[in-house]
Formats: C-alpha cells, structure tokens, sequence
C-alpha cells in the first residue's frame, strides 16, 4: 500500500505543472497582435521615421518606382525572370489575393465584405505604367493602406511582374494559345 | 467436544483493515462492464439502424432559400473554399473570355512564360483619364482616391 502510493503520489504530482516546456508559452507580441503600449493598439511597429536600410545603394527608379521626370516607370527595373515571377506569385498570393482575388479580378470574401467599396480589379488597370501599380503597393491608395513595411522592394517588383502575368493570362488573344489547346476551344461552345 | 473458538490474539477487538485490492478489482470489473455493456448497445443501434431505411432526403435540400428562409449563413463556411477553388481551376486553364472578340484565358505558368519573354497584357479600355502625374497619396496610408 505504501509503495503504491509512493509511486502514485509523484504521477499526481506531475499533473499540476501548469507546462512542461517552458519555452511553449512566452512573454512577446506575435504579427498582428494588441497592444496597450501604442496609440494605435498595434504591437506591430513601423521603422522610426528617417531610418536609413543597411545595405547596397538602390537605383532611385527601383526605390521608387518614378524615373528622372518624376512620372512612374513605364516598364519594370529589373530584370524580369521565372525565379522572380515564381516570388511574385508566392507574395501575391499572401498579400494582395486575400483582397483583389486569386485572379486579380476583384472578386473575394473580402471584396465581399466590402460592398459599398470593394478591391477594383486589377484587369482594369493594363495599360497603367508598371511604376503606378509599385508606387500603389509601396503607398497605399484609398482603402489600401501602404504595404512598404510588410513587403521588401525586391518583392514588391516581383509582384508587378507577376500582376501583369495575371493580366495576360486573363485578357490573352487566340494566338498566344498553342495549336493543340487552340483547337480544342475552337471545338467547346462559349 | 468444545464449540469455543481460540483466537490467536485473544480476547480483543480486531484491526479495521480496508482491502484495497479488491476495492481496485470491483472498481476495474465495473469499468469492464460498463465498456462491454456500451460497445453491446452500440452495436444493436448500428444494426438496427441498418435494418431499417433512413427517412427520404427533402428535395429542398442544397437550395440556397428554401420557402421564405435564406440558407446561405450555413454555406459561409465551405463557400470561400468552393470559389476559391474554381478560381484556381480557372487560373490553371484554357477558355473562353469573350469568343466574340477572340479573348481567351491561359493558364497563369503560360502567361508567366510570355511575360519573360516580354510580351505585355492588352490594353484595357480606360475606366478613368490616366493622370500625368504619379498620384499624390499623402503622407500616410488610407489616403481617399
């Protein structure tokens, strides 16, 4: 009986310890959380005004998005591949389609929740320069807020050219189709 | 022949001892029990429900308003996913945009492919006059367009 309950006592034991891994719960603010620290009861915090990025001397057009007139760039500033089109579709999918819609048309659960001003469609803005759509992300524009903080300049780039993609893809003519998918529309209805 | 009992500590009342044992062993007995006796009616019900034939299936059943009630709060849950995957679906293939005017849609890793190689969407019909300016967005975000 004694040694039954010498055993059992340690086991009852063990089942008040509020955890056993002392790193599962700790004192520090995740993406998004409150705070009753700041005026606007974010804990998420933007760089100190005037703060300087270490790092490599950026082209004015690439930080920017405007060229020596002060316009938007009419073509994107850097170089335009698959890696970057393939970072493009990753940060849009996390970052723009919650709103604009997995195909940029504007169409989504917060659009829906938007009705009286809902996310435009990005179709509609195919012939903007590809400096205006930068400028959008980095500044913001009307209910937009600015996206500087949460997306890098590089990946900001990378989202334009994976938006003029997604314009392309849903605004293309019959020839950009190859042979064999071509005459299969050619064979369905409308 | 004598009838009287000799006890080997005599006269005096005896120790009461509680069997913990058995105390444990009914206990355990009981759970076996109550586990047998459940799995038992479990097992009836699933017989007897597979005996007999389920009532028909309402054929308002799936429509979004059913007499004058609205069924949709109860879809909101599985809805964002069945649009989100038809987009997708889209995304990821052929079809027709407008067959009249020839526009069609690719799937996005063929117009990724185009975009490398230089090739610009088409130009929209303007919505808005294009101002020559980039927009002033003020100083912070949330500016009104």
């Amino acid at each position: 009986m004694t040694r039954r309950l010498a055993l059992f006592l340690p086991l009852l034991a063990l089942t008040a310890c509020p955890r056993l891994d002392p790193m599962q719960r700790q004192q520090k603010y995740k993406a998004y959380q409150s705070s009753e620290y700041y005026a606007n009861g974010l804990a998420m915090r933007h760089p100190p005004a005037g703060t300087v990025p270490y790092g490599p001397r950026l082209d004015p057009a690439v930080a920017t998005g405007r060229g020596p007139d002060g316009r938007p760039v009419q073509l994107l500033p850097v170089p335009v591949d698959a890696k970057l089109l393939a970072r493009g579709r990753q940060r849009f999918d996390v970052s723009c389609a919650v709103c604009h819609g997995v195909l940029g048309d504007g169409e989504s659960q917060v659009a829906m929740n938007m009705s009286l001003r809902r996310p435009p469609s990005l179709h509609l803005y195919r012939d903007r320069p590809d400096g205006y759509i930068y400028q959008v992300i980095t500044e913001g524009f009307g209910l937009m807020p600015s996206y500087a903080a949460e997306i890098p300049v590089q990946d900001r780039w990378a989202i334009v050219a994976y938006v003029r993609a997604l314009q392309l893809s849903q605004n293309a003519s019959l020839d950009q189709v190859p042979p064999d998918a071509r005459e299969q529309l050619q064979k369905e209805g409308r | 022949m004598s009838d009287h009992v000799e006890h080997a500590h005599g006269v005096r009342s005896e120790e009461d001892r509680i069997d913990t044992g058995k105390i444990i062993a009914v206990g355990v007995a009981a759970l076996v029990v109550f586990f047998i006796g459940s799995y038992a009616a479990i097992a009836y019900l699933q017989d007897l429900r597979a005996s007999r034939e389920g009532p028909p299936m309402p054929p308002e059943v799936g429509q979004n308003k059913i007499g004058m009630v609205e069924q949709q709060l109860f879809e909101l849950s599985v809805r964002g996913e069945r649009d989100r995957t038809a987009r997708r679906q889209r995304l990821a293939s052929y079809g027709w945009v407008d067959r009249g005017a020839g526009v069609v849609h690719l799937p996005i890793d063929r117009a990724m492919d185009l975009v490398t190689q230089g090739i610009r969407p088409m130009p929209a019909p303007p919505v808005e006059p294009v101002p020559s300016q980039a927009p002033d967005l003020g100083p912070g975000p949330g500016g009104q367009p």
